[in-house]
């Protein structure tokens, strides 16, 4: 059989704490991912009194991250932001329908349930997801997301512990892999072994086997079961917000620049990206083996890159003197009510420019290329601050 | 097979078109998708009996 990859899905959950994953409802339209599980094996090296490197391979720590890729619309983005910042309270225009704005602030974020369909054929679910890098650039007019995730486990594939026969409300599962190896199951997930579906009940608080409804199962010890993809459930597909319909606003303080930030005022630019980065500390914990438990932000940082076209002195000099900047960058989408936009808005509060190059292009203009350290400013007590502006009532985050 | 969307959106349920907030689709295939739930025959037999009972 095979599988067209196209038929895959990513949904995803908040949870409500850690170590608790939850079945993702919310599906999002996304480009690609390479989120994966690495054991770190490595060749056992141990000596058996033969002249060949190995007998078998051993397993490591697990590790369960990548990057997730999306366009940037103002539902999609609602929840890597979610996973990436520290989400405030929601506050909405009045208007019909009520458009509301989701302040983000740089601390711990809530933590996810995630789920890849695999070709539609199984799913990969991932518990204790956070962003660790939240990246935002430009592919081709469209305004990208790229999200770099980690998480604290996984429930994909797991192995028959003991044969069954007959009519069953029960399987166990071995421990070949974790030694709490229902630990990622909930009650509703769907599980298939063989050509059998069931329906999970419960989960056994020892996290060795699954409870269900009564059901003729015959099946062997080490026989696989992995849990079934859902069908795919989408709300109302919002626009992609587009690089033409991104204002930036510059100035000396966050108040200046968001002023600026108008058709009339803004700093236009060819190129922008940035990256805001969690540095995620994932180590390993005593007393679980399903992965790193202590996914947590430590000491956050950012950077912004422009290319613009030179057309004064003006960047350089704030190089020469290390003058801060500020930055509001709106990325607009289409009106959700008479007067309010969706939107995605970014505060830069203390923007200073680690490099500011006028490289030699020949037959061509002169540009800026910048790369702007983000740093926190004393005055606004804050380094950066993301509110976004849409539909939803804020309840899924 | 019936199934509600338990949901308050209306959703894009793939392969079966929108579904609007509350309302139900009939099929022949399971659905897997928590933000649906199986409309059982029971289930809905007491509802009308309820209703029933209500307006006497």
């Amino acid at each position: 059989m095979t599988s067209i990859v196209d038929k895959g899905y990513l949904a995803v959950k908040p949870q409500a704490s850690a170590n608790t994953p939850v079945i993702p409802t919310i599906f999002l339209p996304y480009i690609t991912d390479n989120v994966i599980t690495n054991q770190n094996f490595e060749r056992d090296m141990r000596l058996f009194g033969i002249d060949w490197s190995g007998l078998d391979i051993l397993r490591g720590s697990k590790e369960h991250a990548g990057d997730i890729e999306f366009y940037v619309d103002p539902f999609t983005v609602g929840h890597f932001l979610n996973m990436a910042m520290k989400k405030g309270a929601t506050t909405n225009d009045g208007g019909s329908p009520l458009v509301y704005t989701h302040p983000f602030t740089a601390e711990d974020s809530d933590r996810y349930t995630i789920e890849f369909s695999v070709g539609g054929y199984y799913t990969r679910r991932y518990f204790d997801v956070r962003v660790n890098t939240l990246d935002i650039s430009i592919d081709n007019g469209k305004v990208k997301g790229t999200a770099n995730v980690r998480a604290g486990g996984e429930w994909s594939v797991r192995n028959l512990k003991t044969a069954l026969s007959g009519a069953v409300t029960s399987l166990t599962f071995d421990q070949s892999y974790s030694n709490y190896p229902a630990k990622g199951l909930v009650a509703g997930d769907t599980l298939i072994i063989g050509s059998t579906e069931v329906e999970i009940t419960g989960v056994a608080l020892d996290l060795q086997s699954v409870t269900f409804g009564s059901k003729s199962i015959t099946a062997s010890a080490g026989d696989a079961i992995y849990l079934k993809c859902q069908t795919p459930s989408y709300e109302d597909k919002r626009p992609i917000i587009m690089f033409e319909n991104v204002l930036i606003g510059a100035g000396a303080d966050a108040a200046t620049a968001l002023t600026n930030a108008t058709c009339a005022n803004q700093t236009q630019v060819n190129e922008i990206s940035l990256s805001v980065n969690n540095n995620l500390s994932s180590d390993p914990l005593s007393g679980d083996d399903c992965g790193p438990r202590n996914i947590q932000a430590t000491v956050k940082d950012g950077s912004l890159t422009i290319r613009r076209l030179f057309s004064d002195i003006s960047q350089v000099q704030k190089w020469i003197n290390a003058s801060k900047q500020a930055f509001v960058i709106k990325m607009l989408g289409t009106l959700g009510n008479s007067t309010t936009r969706e939107e995605v808005r970014i505060t830069i509060n203390n923007a200073k420019l680690i490099t500011n190059n006028n490289p030699v292009n020949q037959g061509g203009f002169v540009y800026d290329e910048q790369e702007f350290a983000l740093l926190y400013d004393e005055d606004d007590a804050q380094a950066i601050k993301v509110e976004l502006f849409n539909l939803e009532d804020g309840t899924d985050y | 097979m019936e199934y509600k969307n338990k949901t308050k959106k209306d959703l894009v349920l793939m392969g079966y078109g929108k579904v609007k907030a509350g309302a139900t689709i009939k099929t022949n295939k399971k659905i897997n998708n928590a933000n649906f739930e199986e409309v059982s025959v029971k289930k809905e037999e007491e509802k009308i009996i309820k209703d029933k009972e209500i307006k006497i």
